[in-house]
């Protein structure tokens, strides 16, 4: 490890200043519109489902301004994965998904595929992209803060029946805040301990005490350093007067406007859509139907 | 300082600060290309995310266990690049109950003898990790029960090994609890 | 005009006990009520030992707002302590605590009372909770509940006062120490309490840091702002108008800070250092016991030599020249670096750097913040690899594949900033025992090796061995951190502002280590340091870095002696240095390259004739 550069790693997915309408979107009404494209998603098993979800994503992506390369990015670390799973899935008796008869496609010795797992594969694989790129635009068109703010708003309602929203969203705020510094922290731990002669690498087939205790000069400091800092914070806020989310203001007020609500509605309805549908039938009759030609 | 530890700070205070540091360490583990898992050379990489999970349970109690459970989830399936921990109820759902867990079983051993309790702790959280995730993963399809049985031995197994070593040196630095020798080994 | 004082008398100096003590504040009368009053405040609590600890034994006193008070005294006096009871983070044992006539011991109090009374601590980066500048200022004022646009106007105000407004959406870790302590100060303001609180808020700031902050003070004072600073510079205490000396739990003086600095010995009993004239003045008193005592000002110290016509003997100040013995202990050539580089915050650390270092040798290297201290040494630890240039250890090459890497850890040990971060065993030995035990070595040399390396810091062996890391004082898990290196017996060390955020006591003992080690065991030592006295108490040379290149290099009384061109790097002088050169714009012929009170001093005396002592003035001592 020559080039440490930490800092590099912490930047938790770049956000990009670029002003699209998404960017400008009430941060609550994101979150809650990104939860349900992803719920639309994720339960979503169908090829003409993913064909239409998969159509809604790259069209959010252009609407966001986002480059697609940059969009995508989070997909290349996928790919392996993918191909490794997808070999996985072929080699596996072939399994019924809820139920319905799989008919043989093809065959290679033992090897047998089927058209439900073919379908298991290319649809995993449509999610996987979807709720990737998902997140990718989540995050590049929300600045930390903003997540902050639309976390303890959206939790604010639930005040009432016990829940800390204030205190969520502010430990969220610690935590953002705090990865790059404890990134720059572990990057003088790691230099101090090489230094000093520590080896992180693996110490054998199964001596796996000895291999964990190798990672003790570089993940204890790590904790302690925290805990250490946790006390000075706590410390810090008390004297500034925090005691809970009671009567406290903000300098920043969320005010939504219509086209939040506009968003947030049009969200809905796709996912209840998406959820309702039957496109396996549907599917089914398309393909009929394109079949003539 | 020493000064910190009596100070008039509320309950409330310590425990988000210490929640907000020990999601952030999570977070941490999670992108550093160091630390966030410890790899045998039998293919299986032991992970360490659900360790600040277990510290949180034992050393500031449920509440924020569960908290730092969630925000692992949420982090895990924000980040995931395999279809199954694209799976929101296989990457966010277990994983609350690591912390929880993990306080109990300390709780629960903790007059016993305090090292004992916390390596109990992280073998218990974690086992809860590993269980609640195949658990759910099989329900949901992914795998079927004799993969999953697999699983358990080959990861889970060394996870627990790696959170029991790394947890005890954790708290134990950290509350000054006294090893059975009394000092030092040199 | 020279000022007459008789011996200052016993009534102003009390040993921590319950003798009343008269307060400069007694003798004005004060129109407004008390900010801060405290009544006879014990606070007792366990330790990590058995005994439980008295950190405060009835300490009575009273502070009226507008007030600029000082406070200080060694470790372990109680300074913090005393300071966590002014807004309630700690409460009395025993004893009454009174902001604004409100008893801290009332939770329902609590809010109010530390809205008026603000604090800054020591540790910048642990104060900021939000991630931006401006969200985490505003935090205070949201915890109050006021209004948005007022919140608004506060952070502006706080912003500018501290000078920070341009950077208020930055990010903290982007930030330098210093700027993230004016916003961590700039978060207090926006309370607009009536009083602040440092508490050794400039200990982990660079000198530069450290007086911006104090003019920020002076600022605020002026503006009636009641000031109360916790701190172990003396040169700080001397700005207040008034200092509390704390001494084992209880108050040893309270006063005007020249009458304290006035009485060196009392200064010295109670641990503390004299800011550098008063030390001066106090040489003067001790060669010549009729010279005025308790001067303070230079001016005064001036007067005072040339009402005695002193002359000061144009003594020259050399070294020896150092003898080398051939080949270089650690080198670089024409060292490029640049951090982050792709990406948009890439930073040029290094820029073509070459520096050779001998075997015996001690060099300092200084440099503003963002010169490449750091990264030079980095380099020359052979941690990080050049992008062009070379390292070269013990002159092998120290990234060429053949170079082995437990040969280089032999040669070169370091020792980061903070280096008690890198603390991680439960017990002193056993981390202390970590580099010995990863070179291999048998249990009997393991334990041979802690045991020479803890005895040379200053950390007896048996006694500490097995105490637990997280119970030692900061000072000395540095000491634990530097044995930890130590016992790797390198033959050349590196360090990176060793002594930074250090109590004097603490810092003091330190260097004397390192001074032992280099002069008398032939360590050769490189060091990275923002404090010139420390390079005056180690280093023969010195190499000043500017940007990435070198910009000066000689000994250390050549650089020392271009005081101008230093100061255009962003740098200071060692306390001495200044001192002789205001000495010299007053007309004194103070003789250049004097580094130490010690050298000046003797120019002085050598330059001057004893003046006859009568016999009447000798009955009157």
């Amino acid at each position: 490890m020559s080039t440490f550069e930490f800092l590099r790693y912490a930047t938790l997915g770049q956000y990009v200043p670029v002003g699209s309408l998404v960017h400008r979107m009430d941060p609550r009404f994101k979150i809650l519109a990104f939860a349900l494209v992803v719920a639309a998603v994720t339960f979503s098993g169908t090829y003409l489902a993913n064909v239409i979800l998969l159509l809604t994503v790259f069209l959010l992506v252009a609407l966001s301004r986002v480059s697609l390369g940059q969009a995508l990015q989070g997909v290349r670390p996928a790919l392996p994965v993918l191909a490794f799973l997808a070999v996985f899935q072929v080699l596996l008796p072939p399994q019924t998904f809820g139920g319905e008869a799989c008919n043989l496609i093809w065959q290679w010795g033992f090897v047998e595929l089927t058209d439900c797992t073919l379908r298991f594969i290319v649809v995993s694989t449509a999610r996987l992209i979807e709720l990737i790129v998902l997140t990718t635009l989540l995050t590049s068109t929300t600045t930390m803060a903003e997540l902050a703010y639309g976390v303890e708003g959206l939790l604010a309602p639930f005040q009432r029946m016990g829940v800390p929203a204030h205190e969520a969203a502010l430990t969220v705020t610690i935590a953002l805040r705090f990865v790059p510094t404890l990134a720059l922290q572990m990057e003088r731990i790691v230099k101090a301990q090489i230094a000093r002669g520590a080896d992180f690498g693996t110490a054998g087939r199964f001596r796996f005490v000895k291999t964990t205790r190798r990672l003790l000069p570089l993940l204890v400091p790590l904790f302690l350093a925290g805990l250490r800092r946790s006390e000075n914070l706590a410390l810090a806020m008390e004297a500034r007067g925090y005691t809970g989310g009671k009567g406290r203001t903000r300098r920043v007020k969320l005010r939504a406007r219509p086209a939040d609500y506009l968003a947030l509605a049009a969200a809905a309805a796709f996912c209840i859509a998406m959820l309702n549908v039957d496109f396996a039938t549907l599917g089914r009759a398309l393909a009929a139907w394109l079949g003539q030609f | 300082m020493e000064m910190t530890r009596k100070a008039n700070t509320s309950t409330l205070v310590r425990r988000i600060a210490v929640t907000g540091i020990l999601v952030a360490i999570t977070v941490l583990l999670g992108t550093l290309p160091v630390g966030g898992f410890i790899p045998f050379p039998t293919g299986v990489n032991a992970t360490t995310l659900h360790i600040p999970a277990i510290i949180g349970g034992i050393l500031e109690g449920w509440p924020v266990g569960w908290l730092i459970g969630l925000c692992f989830g949420l982090f895990s399936f924000l980040r995931a690049t395999s279809p199954l921990f694209k799976d929101p109820l296989v990457a966010i759902i277990p994983r609350m109950f690591i912390g929880v867990t993990a306080y109990l079983a300390y709780r629960g051993l903790k007059r016993v003898n305090e090292l004992l309790a916390v390596g109990v702790s992280a073998a218990v959280g974690t086992a809860t990790n590993t269980g609640l995730v195949l658990g759910i993963a099989v329900l949901r399809g992914y795998m079927d029960i004799s993969l999953a049985a697999t699983v358990a031995a080959t990861h889970g197994i060394p996870e627990i090994i790696v959170a029991v070593v790394i947890t005890v040196a954790v708290v134990a630095a950290w509350k000054q609890i006294a090893r059975r020798s009394g000092g030092s080994s040199v | 005009m020279v000022l007459l004082l008789t011996e200052p008398s016993s009534v102003v100096f009390f040993a921590a006990s319950r003798l009343p003590i008269p307060m400069e504040g007694a003798f004005f009368m004060h129109a407004t009520e008390p900010l801060i009053e405290i009544s006879r405040l014990y606070h007792t609590y366990e330790g990590s030992g058995t005994e439980p600890i008295d950190a405060l034994r009835g300490v009575s006193l009273t502070i009226h707002p507008g007030e600029f008070v000082a406070v200080v005294g060694t470790n372990g006096s109680g300074k913090t302590t005393l300071a966590r009871h002014l807004n309630a983070l700690l409460l009395p044992t025993r004893g009454e605590v009174r902001v604004a006539g409100l008893d801290t011991r009332q939770e329902a109090a609590w809010p109010a009372v530390r809205s008026q009374v603000a604090m800054v601590f020591q540790q910048p980066e642990d104060q900021i909770i939000a991630t931006t500048v401006e969200d985490d200022v505003a935090f205070g004022p949201e915890n109050l509940g006021l209004p948005a646009d007022e919140i608004e106007g506060r952070v502006r105000w706080a912003l500018e006062t501290v000078r920070m407004w341009e950077l208020r959406n930055r990010p903290p870790h982007l930030l330098s120490v210093g700027q993230q302590q004016r916003a961590a100060i700039a978060g207090a303001l926006a309370l607009r309490p009536r009083c602040l609180v440092l508490d050794e808020a400039t200990a982990m700031l660079d000198p530069a840091g450290g007086r911006e902050v104090l003019a920020l003070l002076q600022r605020l004072h002026a503006d009636g702002v009641t000031i109360v600073l916790i701190t172990h510079h003396m040169a700080e205490a001397v700005l207040a108008e008034r200092v509390i000396v704390l001494s084992e739990g209880g108050v040893a003086f309270d006063g005007a800070p020249r009458r304290f600095f006035a009485c060196p010995n009392h200064v010295t009993r109670l641990g503390l250092e004299l800011p550098p004239v008063a030390d001066l003045a106090a040489r003067m008193v001790r060669r010549w016991p009729d010279f005025p005592a308790g001067l303070f000002d230079l001016d005064d110290v001036v007067d005072a030599l040339a009402f005695r016509n002193v002359q000061i003997e144009p003594l020259s100040f050399t070294d020896p020249p150092f003898a080398s013995n051939g080949r270089p202990s650690v080198a670089a050539r024409d060292l490029r670096y640049t951090y982050l580089s792709g990406t948009p915050l890439a930073v040029r650390a290094l820029d073509g750097v070459s520096v050779e270092v001998h075997a015996g040798e001690s060099v300092a290297l200084l440099g503003a913040t963002g010169s490449g201290k750091s990264t030079l040494l980095q380099h020359l630890a052979g941690l990080l690899e050049p992008q062009d240039g070379h390292v070269l250890i013990a002159g092998k090459d120290a990234h060429a594949r053949q170079t082995d890497r437990r040969f280089l850890r032999e040669q070169v040990g370091i020792l980061f900033q903070r280096p008690e971060e890198q603390l991680f065993e439960t017990y002193v030995g056993d981390d202390v025992a970590f580099g010995p035990r990863q070179l291999g070595l048998d249990r009997e040399a393991v334990r041979e090796r802690v045991r020479r390396a803890m005895e040379a810091v200053g950390l007896p062996f048996l006694d500490y061995k097995d105490r637990f890391t997280q119970s030692l004082s900061g000072g000395e898990r540095r000491k634990a951190a530097l044995a930890g290196v130590l016992a790797l017996h390198p033959k050349t060390l590196l360090l990176d502002e060793p002594t930074a955020g250090l109590d004097p006591q603490s810092r003091r003992d330190l260097l004397a280590t390192l001074r032992h080690l280099n002069r008398e065991e032939g360590l050769t030592l490189v060091v990275a340091t923002h404090n010139m006295d420390d390079v005056t108490a180690l280093a023969r040379r010195v190499v000043v870095l500017e940007e990435g290149r070198v910009a000066l290099r000689g000994s250390t009384r050549q650089v020392f002696s271009q005081a101008e061109r230093l100061r255009a790097l962003g740098l200071d002088v060692p306390a001495a240095v200044a001192v002789m050169a205001a000495l010299r714009e007053r007309g004194l012929p103070v003789p250049a390259g004097a580094l130490t009170l010690d050298e000046v001093e003797a120019a002085i005396v050598a330059g001057t004739a004893p003046l006859p002592v009568s016999e009447t003035e000798r009955g009157d001592l």
